[in-house]
């Protein structure tokens, strides 16, 4: 069985809920508490897949809102999720920025854009078409999350798995 | 494998930083990443399951450095001084986080190729002043963000107010005239009108109501627009049944104004995946539009069908000319053309600003063309997904 580990990297403002997503993720619960991240947080999570193993090493950094996000967290980086909060859209605004980030250390670098607390807006329309406009120019595909209730987040990484999993 | 010049090296420089440090663990690393020897406590600091440390790979014991073998690969072929992780957070099983530097240089900056040098700083300390002074300053970053929301937004409804307030004593007043005078002229007259004459005071009011609700309904999806709070509650629709029903509303103002439907439609059900209610307004004020400019006594073509993987629909009327700069501005907010500056019932056309709002806000595209033979054609494709 092949085993194949790759590391992915989880950008964007501070407080979009990075931590809460990968703790929803890895951990499968929620924590309405919010804790600033400082630097970075490594998780990995196992995938069976059919054809063998991916384990994906969950890189959980800092929201860099007026600094760069430090260039050695994303070295080896293969897919990054870029995550923006659905009510603040001055967080969507930022992920070009992000990506920017992702691509001058891996040019080819596979992007899933992630818009959550989607249970605070309901599906605001002006939000998600902005986000989709977002993914549509940068190249990747976008899902709506709520790390509170779960929505869509095994959804973003199935999909980041996919990515990764396919042949270039 | 280490000469025994290089280990007393390593040993030297550990030494002088842990005389500045305390909390330092490290390893030595031969080229090939394995590790030579280390520190006593660095296995409770591996991130993955290891017995052993010296004999590993370093990528296999450190989560931090799978991906970052060609960084560490510069660093032994000279070409790069070091790689550094700053803030690594590694929680204790009591659940409190602590915070590690992670820094690998040349164990021999002379010679890099001979190994590397990996050591482990304990930064807990000042990174948990660092932690609380970031909690603060994002915690009091979002209060300011929601004040300057809050403030954002009273703007937006004291302008929405005073939008409402100019419609209410220009737009509102014209048919709400009009209904009192045709009330009243129905009242009085009740027994000398005729019934042809009745019917007529009857359908004018009709209309005119009509133009004040959709007036008032295409205001509230404007707000709901400007506030971005506009949601859409997707379900099956049947475009086709929706144009049946909405020409039928219409037909009090139609008939009158011998104006006729000619309808084009798809035998089965024309299914798109959207909001009932937003489409309704969709179908609604484009049949509208087109009733407001066709001149009296001319067909209104409406073309519902299948066009590749959309529902499309086409209302087709013989408007007033326009220019090419004319159409491009259509779809603006109160943007009245000549003719419609003219047309009594010209509203505050906000209609066909609200239209193409909520076809975008379907994933879908409308557009308007014209041709001198055919008149004004205006163009909506619904994906079907």
């Amino acid at each position: 069985m092949i085993v194949i580990q790759k590391k992915v990297c989880l950008l964007g403002d501070f407080s979009v809920g990075k931590t809460s997503l990968v703790r929803r993720f890895i951990e499968g619960r929620f924590d309405d508490k919010y804790l600033s991240t400082i630097g970075v947080r490594i998780s990995r999570k196992t995938l069976q897949r059919s054809n063998g193993t991916l384990n994906l090493l969950v890189w959980d950094l800092a929201g860099a809102q007026e600094f760069n996000t430090q260039a050695s967290y994303l070295v080896g980086v293969a897919a990054a999720l870029i995550v923006c909060d659905m009510t603040r859209r001055e967080t969507l605004v930022s992920c070009a920025k992000y990506v920017q980030q992702v691509r001058a250390m891996n040019q080819s670098a596979l992007l899933v854009f992630v818009g959550n607390k989607v249970d605070l807006v309901g599906e605001s329309v002006s939000a998600e078409a902005e986000l989709r406009a977002c993914s549509e120019t940068q190249g990747g595909d976008y899902v709506l999350t709520s790390a509170k209730t779960g929505v869509g987040v095994d959804l973003a990484f199935e999909l980041l798995a996919r990515k990764i999993e396919a042949p270039a | 494998m280490m000469s025994d010049q290089g280990s007393a090296r390593l040993s030297c420089q550990v030494r002088r930083f842990m005389a500045r440090t305390r909390g330092l663990a490290y390893a030595q690393i031969a080229p090939d990443l394995t590790i030579v020897e280390a520190s006593p406590n660095l296995k409770a600091l591996v991130t993955a399951n290891a017995k052993e440390v010296v004999g590993q790979r370093l990528t296999d014991l450190f989560w931090e450095f799978v991906g970052a073998e060609e960084a560490l690969l510069a660093i032994l072929n000279g070409e790069s001084a070091s790689y550094r992780l700053e803030w690594v957070n590694f929680v204790l099983p009591d659940g409190t986080t602590t915070y590690l530097t992670f820094e690998v240089g040349a164990l021999n900056e002379a010679e890099p190729g001979a190994g590397l040098i990996f050591v482990i700083e304990d930064a807990t300390a000042h990174g948990r002043l660092e932690q609380v002074v970031m909690q603060d300053r994002n915690e009091l970053r979002l209060i300011q963000g929601r004040l300057t929301a809050a403030n954002a937004e009273l703007q937006r409804l004291l302008q929405f107010k005073s939008l409402v307030l100019s419609l209410a004593s220009s737009e509102f007043r014209t048919p709400l005239t009009t209904i009192r005078l045709y009330a009243g002229l129905l009242m009085k007259e009740s027994s000398t009108a005729g019934p042809e004459d009745r019917q007529r005071f009857i359908a004018t009011i009709y209309g005119q109501a009509n133009r004040l609700a959709s007036l008032v309904n295409d205001l509230l999806d404007l707000d709901l627009i400007e506030a971005g709070h506009l949601n859409l509650n997707r379900v099956p629709c049947d475009l086709s049944s929706m144009i049946r029903q909405v020409t039928e509303v219409m037909n009090a103002v139609v008939i009158p104004r011998r104006l006729t439907w000619t309808f084009d439609l798809p035998e089965q059900p024309l299914i798109v995946q959207g909001d009932a209610e937003h489409l309704w307004r969709i179908v609604y004020n484009l049949s509208s539009n087109a009733v407001k400019y066709a001149p009296e006594n001319t067909p209104i073509q409406v073309i519902g069908r299948f066009e590749a993987d959309a529902a499309a629909l086409h209302i087709v009327s013989a408007g007033p000319s326009m220019t090419e700069t004319q159409l491009a501005q259509l779809f603006q907010p109160y943007y009245h053309t000549e003719a419609a500056r003219q047309n009594p019932l010209s509203g505050a056309d906000l209609g066909l600003f609200v239209v193409k709002y909520l076809v975008e806000a379907h994933g879908g595209r409308l557009a308007v063309t014209r041709q001198p033979d055919r008149g004004t054609t205006f163009s909506v494709r619904l994906p079907l997904q």
